[in-house]
């Protein structure tokens, strides 16, 4: 049991970004109710987004140690702005003309989305995988207990940051509640004046780029691919699931159930780290058979 | 009625004759044959699923189901694939039945991710069993007639007409009415006299059936698979794509979504100047689709028809 | 009226779509350039078929090994091609699926009518060719598939030529490192898919053999970016040595996390199929042994001539071994076209079996019987150590460029 606190806080410092992750999707699913099988895609260009910032600061700009920290001020902050404007771009030419389509349809059309922007990628990008060699992935903070990497601290430190700005948005601003009121009650929300469409658009845009800025931060983690979106994908469904849809303060504690559920099964289920996902889908199997739409609500 | 069936008898008729017009000597357009209409039955087995509500995720594990049951039933008593089939078959049935009385209550996303999941656990389990299933090595056994691809296309065949079968019969039947009833709202449909769960449970079990025969029939024709391969969920999305891009709850739809994309596809595949990028153009056609023929290409053509000027007769 | 007009018509579609492939399918793929110095009257191009992953994942190796394929054959047709016929290669992409892949060998085999089918890297998509390849009988210069299975598969095949050393002569190879090394006790960890497990299981099998033992062995599934559980239990083993068979994505995420949960074992063995690119200029990679067919910087001429054209047709260095091996697959394939002349097999297989080819990949490669196959390539690895950015060879002692650290 001596290495349950380091197995906690590995769990929790990992939640962070699935929640940044599934948080676009959740509001993608709430607000305007498309099951959007392009997000992995935003989460993967927004992650070359930051590595071309990465390679940009680190090549021909020579910035040397102060790459990890301006990836994460500059790099954040850009790739969220140009995923924002992609996909409000792509809201108004392909998601719009569908909205009153069949659920189903729209799932087809970002299923096509998604197909292109991989094969687009691989193609202009080479489907090489790449590292991105930042300091923070290698440099550590002593714990006493354990060591931990600026990376994982700041994975975590950025989807808190972010999230966090987010509820305050969706519960405090202006925006935030015609958001929740279009999300509520179309028809209803077009009654009393606010802009449905706009409103959609936002959301749309807003999801988009929560899911660049866990981008951008999985360069401390992983590798970059044009594939990296569908691993990501099909987490954030998870959670999105498990928190019920349309919750999205169950999206904190589905991430966090994953995030130490996983830690968990790999430390202490033999060969846990091979069955990992495995148990993790079992787990979502009970929850839905016990309670059919999700943890909350 | 039966002008459709007229058609189809027309349908079969040419299909069935396709080896005979100079096909059967071109082995890779038999073969491209043979895997059109597996992804035809999947397609057409998963709509009849849709037509209930249900968007399934789970074909793609059926399919691996029926696969690793004639795989791991040749490997370990020698059973050969012809009873594999019906084995595979009742496996995947009593399979469906269990999986769709615990899931079949989940609506919408929810009844697609615990699909999804199903199909996940199916393939760890395929995996941490190595004794029986042959672990990550996967299954090879002999190829099915020896390599036959006109004797494999008309047994695949035999199982399309299955497929076929359903599908209009569940339209034609007095099922429709109850499958309409549940997609509509199922309380209304229970109300009024439908049995809810023995009908979603039913249709589940024969779409899975038709699945797990596509993959005992997939096993020996390819003659090889393993846990990556048998449940991967590319084909769970394939046997959706299809009928959408189609048009759902019919029976041409599927059957015409399958030939054209599949073609394309592969068209475009082996066709410079496009082999390069047949991804990025293919999934363009998918969004094309969506965006100017909401109902499938049914939807499409029977719109043109309602317009044309000749349509008084009817 | 509707519905029988809608059958029929798709029914005509069958027809329509099955006509048009066959008719479509063996157009030609390049304008032949006449560069060539032949003044006689141009021969049509001689056909060789690449089928190899150009999407998905594994696309990557397979774009690698296309540019090798490409350096090749512009340098054969600059040089006059085969007797005067420029060679073409019709690559296909096999998506790592054994449906595609099935699927683009008849076609290959069947309607392009190529003289030999070249390319192979995933052991599954090669597994499902065996059958094909027996039915067609076409010659097969085949690259990739390590796995014992696929070479039972082809026993006593003729027209079946392997490069790349099967798994097990990959654990011979990596054996004798381990033997040299002073370490007793070894932990092995792998990706629990078919390439982790196959070599691993050899090693766990063979150490204990030449006197070292496993003190604990594990798996994980690759693309997971947590090991931190399972390097704990692995670090609790108190072994002296580590041994990883990872993909390439696992490596970097592997030797942070060891540095997390303080786990410094005495030496480190990662054999993944390729390093990420850049790997070298990382602060974990210093002092990482791993097993590999070739490196950049081995002296082999050969192998130095073929990184200064690469460098100059493609402006930088080969990404992995693949570009070389696959180089390698086209030259000896066409040396053998050359003395055999197109359209006849026997010939092709004799003139194949009598290579002697002093290859880019160092060693010089000749066919010989493994296992269960008559033509198997090369047969044995190098063991490397990241040194200063570099990968030296430092087993065996004869091609060493540098000494273990």
């Amino acid at each position: 049991m001596e290495a349950l606190p380091q197995t906690l806080l590995f769990g929790i410092l990992r939640s962070g970004l699935y929640a940044l992750t599934a948080l676009g999707l959740a509001i993608s699913l709430g607000v305007i109710g498309v099951v959007n099988f392009a997000h992995g895609e935003f989460v993967m260009i927004g992650a070359y987004i930051g590595f071309w910032s990465y390679l940009l600061m680190s090549g021909p700009l020579g910035l040397g140690p102060a790459v990890s920290p301006l990836v994460i001020v500059i790099g954040v902050p850009v790739s969220a702005v140009m995923l924002y404007l992609i996909a409000a771009g792509i809201f108004r030419v392909a998601l719009k003309p569908v909205l009153r389509q069949p659920e189903i349809n729209q799932m087809l059309l970002t299923f096509g989305l998604s197909i292109i922007a991989v094969n687009a990628m691989s193609i202009g990008f080479s489907p090489q995988a790449r590292d991105a060699n930042l300091a923070w992935r290698f440099d550590l903070i002593d714990l006493g207990f354990v060591n931990v990497t600026y990376s994982r601290v700041a994975g975590f430190a950025v989807s808190a940051v972010l999230v966090g700005a987010t509820y305050v948005l969706l519960r405090r601003t202006r925006l935030g509640k015609q958001m929740r009121a279009v999300a509520q009650n179309r028809l209803g929300a077009q009654v009393i004046g606010i802009p449905v469409d706009r409103i959609y658009e936002i959301a749309f845009g807003l999801s988009a780029a929560l899911g660049a800025a866990a981008g951008v931060m999985l360069l401390f983690q992983t590798q970059v691919s044009p594939y990296l979106g569908l691993s990501t994908l099909l987490k954030s469904f998870s959670i999105v699931v498990l928190a019920g849809l349309g919750n999205l303060t169950g999206v904190i504690w589905a991430s966090l159930l994953l995030g130490i559920a996983e830690q968990v099964i790999s430390q202490y289920v033999p060969n846990g780290s091979a069955l990992r996902d495995g148990l993790f889908f079992v787990l979502i199997f009970v929850v839905l058979l016990a309670r059919p739409t999700g943890l909350r609500r | 009625m039966r002008r459709e069936l007229v058609g189809w008898g027309v349908f079969l008729v040419i299909a069935a004759a396709l080896p005979a017009l100079g096909v059967a000597g071109d082995r890779y357009l038999m073969f491209l044959a043979n895997v059109m209409l597996m992804f035809m039955t999947l397609a057409l087995s998963w709509d009849v699923v849709a037509r209930t509500g249900q968007l399934s995720l789970a074909h793609g594990a059926f399919f691996g189901l029926g696969a690793y049951t004639v795989g791991i039933a040749y490997r370990s008593g020698h059973v050969p694939p012809l009873a594999g089939l019906l084995l595979a078959a009742l496996v995947g049935g009593l399979v469906a039945i269990v999986l769709g009385v615990v899931t079949l209550r989940l609506r919408g996303i929810y009844f697609a991710i615990a699909t999804l999941a199903f199909a996940e656990v199916l393939r760890t389990v395929a995996l941490q069993l190595p004794d029986i299933t042959g672990g990550n090595v996967g299954i090879s056994m002999p190829p099915l007639f020896d390599g036959d691809r006109v004797l494999s296309y008309y047994l695949i065949g035999a199982v399309f007409v299955l497929a076929l079968a359903l599908s209009i019969w569940v339209r034609r039947s007095r099922m429709q009415y109850a499958v309409t009833a549940i997609r509509a709202n199922e309380t209304v449909a229970a109300v009024v006299g439908v049995n809810v769960v023995r009908t979603k449970v039913s249709l589940f079990a024969a779409s899975a059936v038709l699945a797990a025969l596509v993959g005992a029939f997939y096993m020996p024709f390819i003659t090889h698979t393993d846990p990556a391969d048998a449940f991967d969920t590319t084909r769970s999305v394939a046997a959706l794509v299809f009928p959408i891009f189609g048009g759902l709850y019919t029976t041409i739809g599927p059957v015409v979504g399958t030939l054209l994309l599949r073609s394309l596809e592969e068209y475009l595949r082996v066709t410079p100047p496009w082999k390069d990028g047949y991804q990025v153009v293919y999934g363009l056609v998918i969004v094309v689709a969506v965006l100017f023929m909401p109902r499938g290409l049914v939807g499409l053509a029977t719109e043109r028809l309602r317009r044309s000027p000749w349509r008084s007769s009817k | 009226m509707r519905k029988t007009l809608a059958t029929i018509l798709a029914a005509s579609a069958v027809i329509a779509a099955a006509c048009g492939g066959g008719t479509s399918s063996p157009a030609p793929t390049s304008a032949a350039p006449t560069t060539a110095a032949t003044t006689a009257a141009p021969k049509p191009p001689i056909k060789l078929g690449a089928l190899i992953p150009l999407t998905g994942p594994s696309g990557a190796t397979g774009l690698d090994m296309k540019d090798g394929y490409e350096l090749a054959k512009s340098q054969i047709n600059a040089a006059g091609g085969v007797n005067g016929a420029l060679i073409d290669v019709i690559y296909e992409d096999d998506k790592n699926d054994p449906a595609t892949a099935v699927a683009s060998f008849e076609k290959l085999a069947n309607n392009d009518k190529v003289e030999v089918i070249m390319g192979g890297l995933a052991s599954t998509i090669t597994a499902a060719l065996i059958e094909p390849a027996k039915k067609a009988g076409i010659p097969m210069a085949w690259t990739g598939a390590a796995a014992t299975a696929v070479e039972k598969g082809f026993v006593d095949q003729p027209f079946f030529f392997h490069y790349h050393p099967w798994e097990y002569q990959n654990s011979v190879s990596a054996l004798a490192f381990l033997k040299s090394t002073p370490y007793k006790t070894w932990a092995v960890i792998y990706e629990d898919g078919l390439f982790g497990t196959g070599s691993a299981t050899i090693l766990k099998d063979e150490l204990p053999k030449q006197g070292q033992s496993v003190a604990i062995s594990e798996t994980f599934k690759t693309g997971s970016t947590d090991f931190t559980a399972l390097l704990n239990r692995v670090k609790a083993s108190n072994a002296e040595g580590l041994i990883v068979v990872p993909f390439a994505g696992d490596v970097i995420p592997l030797l942070t996390q060891m540095r997390e949960v303080g786990y410094k074992p005495k030496a480190i063995y990662a054999s993944p199929p390729s390093f990420p690119p850049d790997f070298g200029k990382s602060p974990v990679a210093e002092g990482l042994a791993g097993l590999t067919l070739w490196t950049e910087d081995i002296p082999a001429p050969a192998s130095k001539k073929f990184v200064a054209d690469f460098k100059a047709k493609y402006n930088h260095s080969p990404v992995s071994y693949w570009s070389a091996l696959a180089y390698t697959n086209l030259v000896t394939a066409v040396d053998a076209l050359k003395k055999s002349g197109p359209g006849n097999k026997a010939a092709w297989i004799t003139a194949m079996e009598a290579t002697s080819y002093a290859s880019p990949l160092g060693p010089t490669l000749k066919f010989t019987p493994s296992q269960f196959i008559k033509h198997q390539g090369f047969t044995s690895l190098v063991t490397f150590q990241w040194q200063s950015a570099k990968q030296e060879i430092v087993f065996p002692a004869e091609l060493a460029t540098a000494k273990l650290k």
